[in-house]
């Protein structure tokens, strides 16, 4: 039993170092330490359901380990920036005032096309219309555009938007949730109105409803199923 | 950091739980390997009703363990151990010197390997 956890830790700490050598384009929206314990965990949860000739408790206690270490690692990450740095790395500038920056992009073995599918996904063609583009931790690409690109505000335009408000859903499926309802300062008089209003019998005939707090309603009748 | 000390304290009590047990284990696993050395020196010795009470006593103590050693350990090396201590048992009650010395070498042998594959040393991690 104490080998399995043994080799579970040092498994786990190998991988983590393996994979902040890869770098950060290998993660894909997850941190390392999160990274390895998704993979380490699937698979040593499998292990036991896999093989019913090893017991559960070879399975379930490596599985304890990680989830420990991933735990203690994130609390040291929150207390040290030294070590947060070492443990997630740090983000990197990969375009800097329209300019790719090569140095950055060799160091994070980096391709234009992978830069420029980054840049996609945030809806932007042209490279040059890019202020700051920053490789983050998790591997993805965040941009800033310059102001001149950038799309323009409400209030750049002097417009009145609006506050915005938090929808609460107060019928899930013809079900009243009372609780919603009663925080979003409503009451069933109130939601029996506004269901007459839209025809609506009862809330068995409503699949979604939801109102925010400037009274906005979102109303969505079930559909009649053949 | 609360939850990260807890999960640190956690980790340790799990480490040291596993020695514990690892421990515990051993000390059942080399108790049925002596008691089968004892069975093969009384059985060349001709001191069959002492081999009877020593291979008895095997067998229950590993019999005894069964639930605990079913979660510790593999399911097949259990119910191997659970046949050889039997084996071992009906050789002795049978007066067969030569099956009763053959099958307490065997499961002293069986016991040898469960107790070097659970041991915590560099050849069983790496």
């Amino acid at each position: 039993m104490v080998v399995s956890v043994i080799i579970t830790l040092i498994v786990y700490f190998v991988i983590y170092v393996l994979m902040r050598i890869m770098g950060k384009r290998q993660l894909g929206e997850l941190e390392p330490a999160e990274f390895v314990v998704a993979v380490l965990i699937s698979d040593i949860a499998a292990y036991p359901i896999q093989d019913v000739d090893t017991p559960l408790l070879s399975g379930l206690l490596p599985t304890a380990a990680l989830v420990c270490c991933q735990m203690i690692i994130s609390g040291i990450i929150l207390k040290s920036s030294r070590f947060r740095a070492a443990a997630c790395g740090t983000p990197s500038l990969i375009i800097e005032n329209g300019r790719l920056m090569q140095e950055e992009m060799k160091s994070n073995r980096m391709t234009i096309d992978e830069i420029q599918m980054g840049l996609r996904k945030n809806g932007i063609l042209d490279i040059s219309s890019v202020k700051y583009a920053v490789l983050e931790t998790d591997g993805t690409i965040s941009t800033i555009l310059y102001p001149s690109d950038s799309p323009v505000t409400a209030e750049m335009m002097k417009i009145d938007a609006g506050e915005t408000a938090y929808p609460v859903t107060v019928i899930s499926d013809g079900k009243v949730i009372l609780s919603n309802l009663s925080a979003a300062g409503h009451d069933k008089n109130w939601l029996a109105r506004e269901l007459a209003k839209r025809n609506a019998h009862s809330p068995e005939d409503v699949f979604f409803m939801s109102v925010d707090g400037n009274g906005c309603i979102h109303y969505e009748p079930k559909e009649e199923t053949k | 950091m609360k939850r990260a000390v807890a999960a640190g304290a956690f980790l340790v009590l799990m480490i040291a739980f596993s020695l514990v047990n690892t421990h515990f284990l051993s000390r059942l696993i080399e108790r049925v390997s002596e008691l089968a050395e004892c069975v093969s020196q009384c059985v060349k010795e001709g001191q069959w009703l002492d081999a009877e009470e020593r291979a008895s006593e095997a067998e229950s103590l590993w019999l005894s363990n069964s639930s605990y050693l079913h979660t510790m350990l593999k399911h097949r090396d259990v119910n191997a151990g659970t046949e050889k201590t039997l084996v071992l048992e009906m050789c002795v009650r049978l007066r067969d010197e030569d099956g009763a010395c053959l099958a307490a070498a065997e499961l002293k042998q069986f016991m040898d390997d469960v107790n070097a594959n659970e041991s915590l040393t560099a050849e069983n991690i790496f």
